[in-house]
């Protein structure tokens, strides 16, 4: 039986992440960003995911979405979604109309001011190629980051969609989340409020 | 968004110039004589505003030299699309200009250019009726794009033709109903977006909150007052009256469009 193609995607585990932004600086110096842009971001999302108070963060990067509304907005066609599931930019191709960026629901996409062209993560497609990990992957010391094959995992352990986080059906995002446990620790500074 | 007076210049512009070659048309091939002279001189200006529009688009591009790879997305592409029908709108104006003659040739070249502007707006629209800004991603963008080509495009006939021929062409009535349609989409779209998603609350919001809007506002209220005035007393107006008209109507839509760029909160 002819093997299946792979449906490459990042699986972001919110009970590991600590917000430590290694990810974001790993990535940005590894290709060498303009410092005005970044291909992933984390930032404090809802504290209330679990239903008691903990603090939450979220690292985000291209979705390399299904539909793609950055690819369908390009006028100059420089998306394309590779049989893999990555959504690769072709800067050759690029004019710099900033169209995809206004497109993309997570606005993604980000505008290189020297270059005039835009940039976006590519979930280092020509690493993955190699066998190896994407940079954000490996330098994430809590491996909160994974890339997984949206063909093998169990989607009834992950969510697609997080507050704050743009609806995934509105472009088939192909982010998926482990969300964090609840807590029974409750910070005494919230407690010793409630007692006062 | 920094870089989008470009956009806002582009959008205006061209849209006015559609509507302005739709009006210069339907008067020159079904309603009365102008003199050819006048004629070619309001096509030359309506090809003026185009191009200023095209040249200023251009520069809203990182590359601007590369402009041309902007065509390479017709399958999927409005923005491709745009850039496609606004030249060819442009070209059958020339056409149009230089080429009809009889009242046949006036009605091909005429239709075709007039159906060539209607999809240019439709995909210019198109460009922005997209889920990740709410507060554009429903049928107001498409009905503000046309009201752009529909007020301020005849009016500039209207003043074209006043100082050519020295003779006020009678709009009276077409200018006081739109005008009346441009006040009563401002209220549609605030109770749209006010009944939409948090980002096109938050529009709603940045939108009511600016004095850019109440100026919109009132000279739209003004523009719809002093062609309604001139309706009722049956007068056509003067070339003043006109002068006024097109000044209210280019604010209210300009600033009409600054207002959709800058209040278009991301999700
Ligand atoms: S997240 Fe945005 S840039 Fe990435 S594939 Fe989806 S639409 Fe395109
Ligand atoms: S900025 Fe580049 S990649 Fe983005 S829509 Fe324009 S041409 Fe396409
Ligand atoms: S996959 Fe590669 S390009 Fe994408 S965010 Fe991670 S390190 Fe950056």
């Amino acid at each position: 039986m002819a093997k299946k193609q792979k449906r490459y995607a990042f699986l972001i585990n919110l009970e590991r992440c600590i917000g430590c932004n290694a990810c974001t600086v790993s990535c940005k110096s590894f290709y060498d960003l303009h410092p005005s842009i970044n291909r992933r971001f984390v930032r404090e999302t809802s504290e209330l995911l679990t239903g008691t108070p903990k603090r939450n963060y979220i690292s985000t990067s291209c979705n390399h979405c299904d539909r793609p509304a950055c690819a369908t907005a390009c006028p100059t066609g420089a998306y394309i979604k590779l049989d893999n599931g990555i959504v690769k930019h072709n800067q050759d191709r690029c004019i710099g109309c900033r169209m995809c960026a206004t497109a993309c629901p997570y606005g993604v996409p980000q505008f290189d001011p020297v270059k005039k062209k835009m940039d976006k993560c590519d979930m280092c497609v020509d690493r993955l190629e190699a066998g190896e990990q994407p940079i954000c992957v490996v330098s994430c010391p809590l491996e909160a980051i994974a890339i997984v094959d949206l063909n093998e995992i169990d989607e009834s352990q992950v969510v697609a969609d997080l507050p704050g986080f743009a609806d995934s059906s509105i472009t088939g995002s192909s982010t998926r989340f482990i969300l964090p446990k609840g807590t029974t620790v409750v910070r005494g500074g919230i407690k010793s409020w409630n007692t006062l | 968004m920094e870089h989008a007076m470009t956009l806002v210049i582009f959008t205006f512009l061209s849209q006015m110039a559609i509507g302005a070659f739709a009006c210069l048309f339907f008067i020159d091939t079904y309603k009365e004589k102008i003199s050819e002279r006048s004629t070619v001189i309001s096509l030359i200006t309506i090809l003026a505003i185009s191009a200023v529009a095209v040249v200023v688009s251009v520069f809203h591009l990182g590359h601007p030299f590369a402009a041309y790879r902007a065509l390479l997305n017709f399958g999927a592409s409005w923005l491709t699309r745009e850039i496609v029908f606004f030249p060819l709108f442009m070209f059958f104006v020339l056409l149009y200009t230089f080429f009809a003659k009889t009242k046949a040739q006036k009605q091909i070249l005429g239709w075709t250019t007039v159906v060539f502007g209607a999809v240019t707006i439709f995909s210019t629209a198109m460009i922005y009726t997209i889920p990740s800004v709410p507060a554009w991603n429903n049928g107001t963008t498409l009905a503000a794009f046309f009201l752009t080509a529909l007020l301020p495009g005849p009016i500039l006939v209207q003043l074209l033709l006043a100082l050519l021929e020295k003779r006020t062409v009678n709009f009276n009535l077409y200018t006081t109903v739109v005008a009346f349609l441009a006040l009563l989409l401002n209220g549609v779209t605030v109770s749209v977006l006010k009944s939409g998603l948090p980002a096109a609350v938050e529009s709603a919001g940045l939108l009511t909150a600016s004095p850019l809007f109440w100026i919109k506002i009132a000279t739209l209220a003004a523009a719809f007052a002093l062609a309604g005035y001139f309706l009722l007393k049956k007068k056509a107006g003067t070339v003043s009256t006109v002068t006024t008209l097109f000044a209210l109507v280019i604010v209210a839509e300009f600033l009409g469009r600054i207002l959709f760029y800058s209040s278009g909160v991301h999700l």
